[in-house]
């Protein structure tokens, strides 16, 4: 049985990564079996390799303050080759927030979640070669009763970004609303997929689960000065709504 | 009196006679202090809610009037109200004619069930905001307070209280409805003595908080406070202020807050970055920090960075 399902993933794995290559911001959720056992394969092919780690650090306030946009910062820029980064809720249906490919960029994430419940938040993180190395952090309830502050005054898809070259950040934006029914044609739909590119190809990725819900919010690091404009940042929500915008060269640096 | 406290809280509930203080092992010490003619202050800790103080943070005003004793914000849990109502009504033997709420945040308000049988008064928007948000205040006080919230329960005010000159239980009151720590922030200048019941648009010694700040209105708030040159100033939270050092403090405080945040912004940090940042000393040895920083960042920074970022097209 085992050595089925380890045939059968790392046949989706395959699959999975071929529709991926040449058609960056492909969605992922076009295959939703091949995500159950992407998920599945984090835990199969991981049993004899998976090992906590002080490398992985995961970082949040104390409390949960506004449920809807918990702040995160994950960095495993200590282990060499990092191929993903696995974010993902203890002890919940849907464990996990988002895969980032980190690529030319940095081991390291700073991002936006909603967490309804205050649980451990782990780190996954998969080497080159396929070992995989787990941290993680607890968050307390937050005291609650602040209000979402309202941004619809945005379209959906609105980007607002900006990289500074010298220190290879680069921190976006995007507007989409939760299910609040705030913007009733957006209702129910959420960033599934996005992708940084220069011109000389795909630099990092990102896949989504759902608690990357309102006005997602991402800061990527990129060794500095190792990347410069125009990047071109290519998106899709789970409507097939495309999410286009380009992180043009600044005016003075 | 040997009630137990469960019947304590009973008895308060059906609303009959003087509420007897709860005898259990979270017991309140309330000391109301003089602090001018007929006029009293119940000073919290200047800390964050804790198992340790019973969420017993904020600061109450008791003041006489001719038709009775007048309390103004009723604390974080009804155990908190119940040891308030107690020890007003030994202060001048008067008992307690109406209850102010300056503001609906769970720390002011909460206590308001153990005065449910009397005029309870607030801004209108106070009351509608009491009814929208306590339930939540509630539910995350439970995890944070624990046996501390036995019995609590949203009661909102429930009669209007309107800005201008006014009395209340035939004591004078000049009224102001203002706004920026919450969308309706009371503050009360006691004509008799001079003092400034400020509620929370004004600390002293303890970090602001912000969860529905508004920074431009509060600082317009504050210039009109400041405009009063009261005799002194009654802080939602810390010391009795003499010398209007709780405004020029609460003031440089929320210009730091925000000149920092548009900074961390306008350098792509990310708000566990933030959060990392030096506090300067001054505003380090606040009560509640680095937490209540903590707290500002996430209420403020998404805000304040959708300003700053650049839109793409």
């Amino acid at each position: 049985m085992r050595a089925f399902l380890a045939a059968l993933v790392a046949f989706s794995v395959a699959a999975h990564a071929n529709a991926f290559e040449g058609s960056p911001g492909r969605l992922l959720g076009s295959a939703p079996s091949l995500e159950w056992l992407d998920e599945r394969t984090m835990r199969v092919d991981a049993l004899s390799t998976l090992r906590n780690d002080p490398r992985v650090i995961v970082r949040m306030p104390k409390s949960a303050e506004t449920p809807w946009e918990i702040p995160v910062t994950v960095d495993a820029r200590a282990i060499p080759d990092v191929e993903r980064i696995v974010l993902s809720l203890d002890g919940t249906a849907a464990p996990r927030i988002l895969t980032y490919y980190p690529g030319a960029a940095e081991a390291r994430l700073s991002f936006r979640f909603e967490m309804a419940t205050p649980t451990p938040v782990r780190a996954s993180v998969r080497t080159q070669d396929g070992r995989w190395f787990i941290g993680g952090t607890t968050v307390d309830a937050g005291r609650g009763g602040a209000d979402r502050k309202n941004t619809a005054d945005e379209p959906v898809g609105t980007v607002r970004g900006r990289l500074w070259p010298e220190s290879g950040r680069l921190r976006v934006i995007v507007r989409h609303p939760t299910e609040d029914a705030e913007t009733p044609d957006a209702v129910g739909s959420r960033l599934e997929d996005l992708s940084l590119h220069g011109p000389d190809g795909r630099l990092a990725r990102l896949e989504l689960s759902e608690p990357v819900v309102r006005d997602p919010a991402f800061t990527f690091y990129f060794p500095p000065r190792s990347v410069s404009n125009p990047i071109r940042l290519v998106g899709r929500d789970s409507r097939g709504n495309a999410v286009e915008a380009t992180i043009p060269a600044p005016l003075t640096q | 009196m040997s009630l137990t406290r469960r019947a304590a809280l009973g008895t308060l509930a059906a609303g009959l006679t003087t509420p007897a203080l709860p005898q259990a092992r979270n017991a309140y010490k309330l000391e109301p202090k003089p602090i001018g003619p007929g006029l009293w202050m119940v000073e919290g800790a200047t800390d964050d809610y804790s198992q340790q103080n019973g969420g017993a943070i904020v600061n109450s005003a008791l003041l006489e009037g001719e038709a009775g004793l007048i309390v103004v914000d009723t604390g974080p849990t009804l155990g908190y109200g119940a040891a308030l109502r107690a020890v007003a009504e030994t202060v001048s033997g008067k008992r307690i004619a109406e209850v102010v709420v300056t503001h609906h945040h769970p720390d002011h308000s909460l206590g308001s069930k153990a005065f449910a049988d009397l005029p309870i008064r607030a801004l209108p928007r106070t009351r509608a905001l009491t009814a929208i948000h306590g339930p939540t205040y509630v539910a995350n006080l439970e995890r944070v307070l624990g046996d501390w919230m036995e019995g609590t329960e949203v009661v909102p005010p429930d009669s209007d209280l309107d800005a201008g000159r006014i009395s209340i239980a035939g004591r004078e009151f000049q009224a102001m409805a203002l706004s920026g720590h919450t969308e309706a922030d009371l503050v009360l200048l006691d004509i008799a003595s001079g003092v400034l019941i400020a509620g929370d648009l004004v600390f002293l010694n303890r970090a602001p908080t912000t969860p529905d700040a508004h920074l431009a209105q509060w600082h317009q708030s504050l210039s009109e406070l400041q405009a009063l040159e009261a005799a002194a100033i009654l802080p939602g939270h810390g010391p009795l202020d003499w010398t209007g050092e709780s405004i020029r403090q609460t003031r440089a405080y929320l210009d730091w807050l925000e000149a920092t945040i548009r900074a961390a912004a306008a350098e792509g940090l990310d708000m566990v970055e933030v959060m990392d940042l030096q506090l300067p000393s001054g505003f380090a040895t606040l009560g509640a920090q680095p937490d209540e920083f903590h707290r500002s960042v996430i209420h403020l920074f998404p805000e304040i960075e959708r300003e700053i970022l650049p839109r793409l097209d």
